[in-house]
């Protein structure tokens, strides 16, 4: 499993089980975030700790959905930062919009 | 602007005051408009014109707006046609009435005529995107049909049925005609990639069919082979004449057949080369540009790039230049995210899109703040809710040759790298947030006062990010290093490409772009 689903409460967790997420699963990965936004689910916690390396098409996935969350008023917070994941948000200033933590539980009650 | 290039709206609206007004901005802004006063005139000018866009009235004499917009969609040329509704007419009602009627926007009166341009402008250029997409689409779906045709034509029907039998094998889908008029029926429903055809047969012959087909400028190209018990030279000359593909002779069975077959489908099994060709005809078009062919010419700045699309297919990365007036040029790189085989196409119409988007903020802008040009920018793609979806990195600088100022501004893009007259690499970062992403993309210029033989350089994330065979990224500091290094004498893009070369093994994961200005005085 590439992409693991998780649910407490309304939020929903979703762990990203790649090395390095690129455009090959960026597609799919995207689906998955859509299939949950349309059930109505407007708060959502990717787990990135696996991740060495993602690219800005991967990235793209995590944008797109945190715009669509946010104009539904809900948001899309992030967790688990390895060192070139977060230059990449970094270089991108995507780390300005998206609210990261250190663990999936502390992201999950930051909802609450 | 070329007249040939201009759109043409269709104004409608029952009030000569109106009508004068937005005609004359659509004018200014390099549109040209035809006027009607009723719907009746309307439909006369949309059957003579070639109409891009119409701008209607909602209440009017006879028939109002909404059964004259559901009236134009029935026509199936028109079915895509842009449509604005321009309304006094402001209840919730009333524009779900427009978007039932099948209208694509509705701006109320009174309105501002510098929304109206710009909803006219985006919508145009949203409805290129869309057909270049549908064209994409098409397209796809014409190469996803797994097996190649193969079309059999032989009086012979046990001929047919051994080489039918032996192409399906093999895996073509082989139809099967029994006369040259047969055949003719079948390849105008279903064109075939490879037409495989007897010599000798009654009516029509081999050769006259050929003849036929050469003819029609949609079939000549077919590849073409000539199947016959004949093995006379005379024969074999006379089918190359008519530039027939190959030629075999029956008796060497069907494996050869199929094997002919395969290497011409293999050959031009090329389907990639076959989109972008269609490719570049779409875009051509569209007459979207995503990389300019020259270098601009710039006094007091030598300005050049390179620019190298993944798998030679053009779309993710963007450049442009445009010069404000004489001693000021913009200088544009941009990076739609999410290139791939599936959406490349798209990356390619979207980075057309940004591109003609700045352009036309820049045709107006009395402003030389790229900060300020970025947020005229975002705030048009931002509002543009069928696009919403994609985002792109934009690093803008303007150069003024003057005062010898660099201005720059950025979207989310690669920090520049500036290498100043002492030989130190200094990364310049902007602060603003993708283009897109927010209404207010919170852009902010830097200011650099540039010396002679200082040289600034312009990267996206293709060149940082790609990867070594090790699985190691070229990375910012590589680039850094290698053009801390360039010795005065050398070309500093060919170092550049060169080491890029040697470390990727010219195996790219993306595209390549890179600009570089240099200041001579």
């Amino acid at each position: 499993m590439e992409f693991f689903r998780e649910e407490t409460n309304d939020v929903v967790v979703l762990t990203v089980n790649l090395k390095r997420a690129t455009l090959v699963e960026a597609e799919e990965f995207k689906q998955v975030l859509v299939n949950d936004i349309q059930r109505g689910f407007k708060k959502i916690v990717v787990d990135l700790s696996s991740c060495e390396f993602i690219d800005s098409t991967f990235l793209g996935s995590l944008v797109v959905s945190l715009k669509k969350l946010t104009g539904l008023g809900g948001d899309l917070r992030l967790v688990g930062f390895q060192p070139a994941v977060h230059s990449m948000f970094e270089l991108t200033r995507m780390y300005r919009v998206f609210e990261s933590f250190k663990s999936a539980q502390e992201a999950v009650q930051s909802f609450n | 602007m070329s007249e040939s290039e201009k759109r043409s709206i269709l104004i409608i609206d029952d009030d000569k005051t109106i009508r004068k007004l937005i005609n004359h901005h659509l004018i200014l802004n390099n549109f040209i408009p035809f006027e009607a006063e009723d719907p009746y005139q309307a439909f006369e000018i949309l059957k003579k014109e070639k109409i891009d866009l119409v701008l209607s009235d909602v209440t009017m004499e006879g028939m109002d707006g909404f059964e004259f917009c559901q009236k134009v969609r029935e026509n199936e040329n028109h079915r895509f046609l842009p449509f604005i509704f321009v309304t006094a007419k402001n209840t919730l009602e009333d524009k779900s009435k427009a978007i039932e009627a099948g209208g694509d926007d509705i701006i109320t009166k009174p309105f501002d005529i510098k929304e109206l341009i710009l909803k006219t402008q985006a919508l145009i250029r949203r409805s290129d995107i869309y057909r270049t997409y549908g064209i994409r689409k098409s397209l796809e779906k014409s190469f996803d049909d797994v097996a190649p045709k193969v079309l059999f034509v032989d009086d012979d029907a046990s001929m047919s049925k051994l080489f039918k039998y032996n192409l399906e094998k093999a895996g073509y889908d082989c139809t099967v005609a029994n006369s040259v008029d047969e055949a003719m029926v079948i390849i105008k429903s279903k064109v075939p990639d490879v037409i495989v055809s007897d010599i000798m047969m009654p009516k029509t012959d081999g050769f006259d069919f050929r003849r036929m087909l050469m003819k029609m400028p949609a079939l000549k190209d077919i590849p073409f082979i000539f199947l016959t018990a004949k093995g006379s030279e005379e024969d074999i000359l006379e089918g190359y004449d008519l530039g027939i593909t190959d030629y075999v002779v029956k008796t060497a069975g069907p494996k050869l057949v199929v094997a002919k077959v395969s290497a011409i489908i293999n050959s031009l099994g090329n389907e990639r080369k076959k989109i972008i060709a269609e490719l570049q005809e779409a875009t051509n078009s569209l007459r979207t540009k995503v990389v300019p062919d020259t270098f601009p010419v710039f006094d007091g700045f030598s300005i050049s790039h390179m620019h190298i699309p993944f798998k030679g297919i053009p779309g993710g990365d963007f450049l442009d230049y445009y010069p404000l007036d004489q001693n000021n040029l913009v200088i544009i790189l941009g990076d739609v995210m999410g290139k791939k085989w599936g959406a490349w196409y798209f990356a390619y119409a979207y980075a057309g899109y940004i591109r003609s988007a700045l352009r036309s903020v820049l045709q107006e802008s009395k402003e030389y703040s790229p900060s300020q040009i970025l947020q005229q920018v975002n705030l048009t793609v931002y509002g543009d809710t069928k696009i919403s979806e994609v985002f792109a990195t934009i690093s803008i600088l303007i150069i003024n040759n003057k005062t010898m100022e660099l201005k720059y501004s950025g979207a989310g893009d690669i920090p520049i790298i500036y290498k100043n007259s002492a030989g130190d690499i200094i990364r310049v970062k902007s602060k603003g947030l993708l283009l897109g992403f927010a209404k207010d993309g919170d852009y902010e210029d830097s200011v650099l006062q540039l010396k002679e033989g200082e040289q600034i350089y312009l990267t996206t994330d293709g060149l940082i990010d790609s990867r070594a065979k090790t699985l190691e990224s070229f990375g910012e500091h590589r680039l850094y290093e290698i053009i801390k290094n360039i010795l005065p004498d050398q070309n500093p893009l060919e170092v550049i490409q060169k080491q890029f070369d040697d470390f990727t093994k010219s195996e790219y994961d993306d595209d390549i772009s890179l600009i570089l200005v240099k200041a001579n005085r």
